[in-house]
């Protein structure tokens, strides 16, 4: 009927995003109309964090518009897409701690009027509206209480009604339910709901699938950084979206031998620790390769740094080989042959301002010392040996870290590990940020040590890299392990379905 | 009852017990002494304060001091008047301070290391540009000190000291720039995501610190006939000290003028009781940097008890 054009609140065409090494939009596009609750669904990097800062400003597009009620803009910077109306609410909140909520709705926009000669901030007016706003909400947050003495679900209180002082059209939430209770969920859906009423466009970014088909009204799926399909929530179902989610098996090659498997050379019995794992069991065999799947903040990090003693959990055990090893100590974990090789090695992995050298042995470097003096020597054959071993792509081992492109600087990272002789291996994300070359050789490297006897635990958000090389893949959600598949009977869909509580 | 008050009765009640367990330190002689102090620390400490709550320092105050009062007494020494000299070391002040500013903001020095270094240069470079002291200075410079009296008795700058509380006071409440102090002080990022401009708001905060500097580096000077190149040496352990005992946070964010006023009243008595009570006065630079150590305990303490455990989310 006609050719009528709709007018969105926001509208993205065909955005482009393009980092060194990774494409993370491809011609994106996203349709979000005022008094809509638009759902965005995705696995681990499909795409939904570059898409949110490209909406706030915070990243500029190479190509494509963004369009708000139908007219261009561009953002240069986060503050221009506030003050255009986007508001967008991060889990970890931008508010000021020891400042009042008042205070924290209205600052660098304080009300002003004239009292003599002076301007000065019109307090009067500030209630009122926070007044207004306050009721709006059906909120009883207190306007002077300080921003410390909340918790999570009040701060987020306190986000939406200071996007509400700026006149914030579009309101973006980025799994905003992940720390809130049932009941503080019910409070936010309700005033959801009173925002839609108002014209608001809501996006709404989240894993739990019980919650779009509860509050949203479309959903749009993406993967890969491309758009993939949108849907009224009522003419779908929580199946076609994993489906969506998941897309069709590639088939990537990865290089996996078959070697016996022989006993058990790690196990964790209820490890816990408050807030964070729930009660978490798992073992992995001399030979294996076993995977943790889950989506971002299931806990699978959390659970590798406590059973690793980098926190302190508060109970379970860890038995390497047979014997138990204390909890809370990283060195006592270390010496019965537990290594972990972090997710984030700019930052934990590596100290990216020294050498190859000085990193790879740096774990070590009491066994190449005697007393004070480092033997030079023997940490140089060791990273030699690395180098050669992991083919890294660096001129020699005084080559400074910072200087490799990030597959190399990964596999340095990963070598660090494996110098130390462990006999479990955990490997948190070890592609990830990785060029497809690098990639597979990271893989080759990890399947050459399955051989030799000891045991890796892999922590991924890539199906296909699970499946492809893991004998075993443990599900993790909310902090437990909620399933556990053999290499045989795991597809796709049956991790998502278990990540997502399906 | 908050805080600020809390301290405030501490001090009155230190205050009395001083008074009947120390000789003569109820006497007129000892108050008029004790508020001259308090009028410049609680000026310099309003600067201080400022400063602190957007989460720098500036320890450079005392040789800043050093500088303002050299140039009042060159200027001074001629005859020229109060009007003619306060106004030069408040400029003085305001663009020493301000430079400060500039280095921690353009250049990224982090303050502590910036101020430490321009308080090597100030206090360095007066020596050599002046020979010991300037002394033999007239009436007409040390009239605030000696003649300026309001009803008779209460000395001048105590009415300065507390007509810039009430103003610094308003311009806390009422100010949007004074706002926004604590906005930076409490998470850089999202203040400037409301659109306050950081760099400029800390410069202008480090000038408005030095203005109000050099009223206090006035009353300094004028307190008698000679001015060393060392007059404000060490002084900003004083303000420091008496803006942190006021419950001024040292990463910034919190902290009121209020607090700060208590906070100078109590430093201005520690040295007067020191001396009442026959304890050397080289102890004095101790008990300061024992209140120092305990303010900022009880509130480092105070903000591990409210701390929530945060998840620690993946990004």
């Amino acid at each position: 009927m006609g050719g009528q054009k709709m007018t969105y609140a926001l509208e993205l065409k065909d955005i482009t995003k393009r980092f060194p090494g990774v494409l993370a939009l491809d011609r994106m596009s996203l349709q979000v109309a005022s008094g809509e609750v638009h759902a965005i669904c995705g696995e681990n990097g499909a795409g939904k964090s570059t898409l949110m800062k490209v909406c706030t400003g915070v990243h500029q597009p190479d190509s494509g518009e963004i369009l708000l009620n139908g007219s261009r803009v561009t953002f240069r910077n986060p503050n221009e897409a506030y003050r255009s109306g986007i508001a967008i609410m991060y889990q970890e909140t931008s508010l000021f701690e020891q400042m009042t909520v008042l205070e924290n709705m209205f600052v660098g926009h304080e009300p002003r009027k004239r009292a003599g000669l002076a301007k000065v901030i019109d307090y009067a007016a500030e209630r009122e509206q926070a007044g207004h706003i306050l009721e709006l909400l059906g909120t009883d947050l207190d306007m002077d209480e300080r921003i410390c003495e909340l918790g999570m679900a009040k701060k987020q209180m306190v986000e939406i009604a200071k996007a509400l002082t700026f006149d914030a059209k579009i309101l973006i939430l980025d799994e905003p339910t992940a720390s809130l209770t049932q009941r503080e969920v019910d409070a936010l859906f309700s005033v959801i709901l009173k925002l839609k009423a108002r014209g608001i466009a809501i996006a709404y970014i989240s894993h739990r699938l019980e919650e779009i088909f509860s509050i949203c009204d479309r959903v749009t799926v993406i993967r890969d950084g491309k758009y993939i399909s949108t849907c009224n929530v009522s003419e779908t179902n929580k199946d076609k979206l994993v489906a969506d989610m998941v897309g069709r098996d590639i088939g990537a090659y990865y290089p996996k031998e078959t070697i016996a498997i022989g006993g058990e050379v790690f196990r964790v019995e209820h490890l816990k620790q408050e807030g964070l794992v729930n009660d978490v069991s798992l073992h992995v065999n001399k030979g294996e390769i076993v995977g943790v799947a889950g989506l971002a903040g299931a806990g699978r990090t959390e659970f590798s740094l406590a059973a690793c003693g980098f926190t302190p959990a508060d109970s379970g055990r860890v038995i390497v080989d047979g014997k138990e090893i204390p909890l809370r100590s990283v060195t006592k974990s270390m010496d019965a042959g537990v290594v972990y090789v972090s997710e984030d090695r700019s930052k934990c992995g590596l100290v990216v301002d020294m050498s190859l050298n000085d990193n790879i042995s740096l774990p070590q470097i009491k066994k190449f010392s005697k007393r004070m003096f480092v033997n030079q020597a023997k940490c140089r054959a060791v990273s030699k040996d690395a180098i050669k071993q992991f083919d890294i792509k660096a001129p020699n081992e005084d080559f400074i870290v910072a200087n490799l492109s990030g597959g190399n600087q990964q596999k340095v990272s990963v070598a660090k590990g494996v110098a130390l002789h462990p006999k479990v291996l955990i490997l948190d994300e070890p592609t990830r940020g990785v060029d497809v070359n690098a990639k597979a050789e990271i893989y080759s490297i990890i399947s050459g040590f399955a051989k030799k006897d000891l045991g890796i635990l892999m922590i991924s958000s890539e199906m296909p890299e699970l499946l492809g090389m893991c004998d075993r893949i443990y599900v993790m959600r909310d902090g437990l392990i909620c399933g556990e598949l053999s290499r045989q009977e795991a597809t796709k869909e049956k991790i998502l379905k278990l990540a997502l509580n399906i | 009852m908050p805080s600020e008050m809390t301290l405030g009765l501490f001090v009155v009640i230190i205050f009395a017990l001083l008074c009947v367990v120390a000789k003569d330190f109820g006497s007129v002689n000892n108050i008029m002494s004790i508020l001259n102090r308090f009028s410049y620390i609680l000026i310099a400490s309003i600067g201080m304060n400022i400063i602190m709550i957007t989460g720098n320092i500036d320890v450079s105050f005392g040789g800043v001091i050093s500088v303002m009062c050299i140039l009042m007494a060159f200027i001074g020494k001629k005859g020229a008047p109060i009007y003619a000299f306060m106004p030069a070391a408040m400029l003085c002040g305001a663009i020493l301070c301000m430079f400060n500013g500039l280095l921690i903001t353009k250049l990224r020095i982090p303050a502590i290391v910036a101020t430490l270094a321009t308080t090597q240069i100030y206090a360095g470079a007066l020596p050599l540009m002046i020979e010991g002291s300037i002394y033999d200075l007239p009436a007409s410079f040390t009239w605030l000190a000696f003649e300026a009296k309001v009803f008779k008795f209460v000395p001048l700058s105590v009415i300065l000291a507390l007509i810039l509380l009430v103003i610094a006071l308003l311009f806390m409440k009422y100010s949007r720039f004074f706002k926004s102090l604590y906005a930076i002080g409490n998470n850089v990022k999202s203040a400037r995501l409301a659109g306050i401009n950081v760099d400029r708001t800390i410069i202008i905060t480090y000038a408005i610190a030095g203005l109000i500097l050099g009223v206090a580096a006035t009353i300094i000077a004028t307190a008698g006939q000679r001015v060393t190149t060392t007059m404000g040496a060490g002084m900003e352990m004083t303000f420091i000290a008496a803006v942190v005992v006021g419950g001024t946070s040292v990463t910034g964010g919190s902290g009121s003028i209020l607090g700060t006023a208590f906070g100078s009243l109590l430093l201005s008595i520690i040295a007067p009781a020191l001396y009442h009570l026959g304890i050397s006065d080289s102890w004095s630079t101790a008990v300061m940097g024992a209140i120092i150590i305990i303010a900022v305990s009880v509130g480092a303490l105070k903000g591990v008890r409210r701390k929530r455990t945060d998840r620690a989310k993946e990004a």
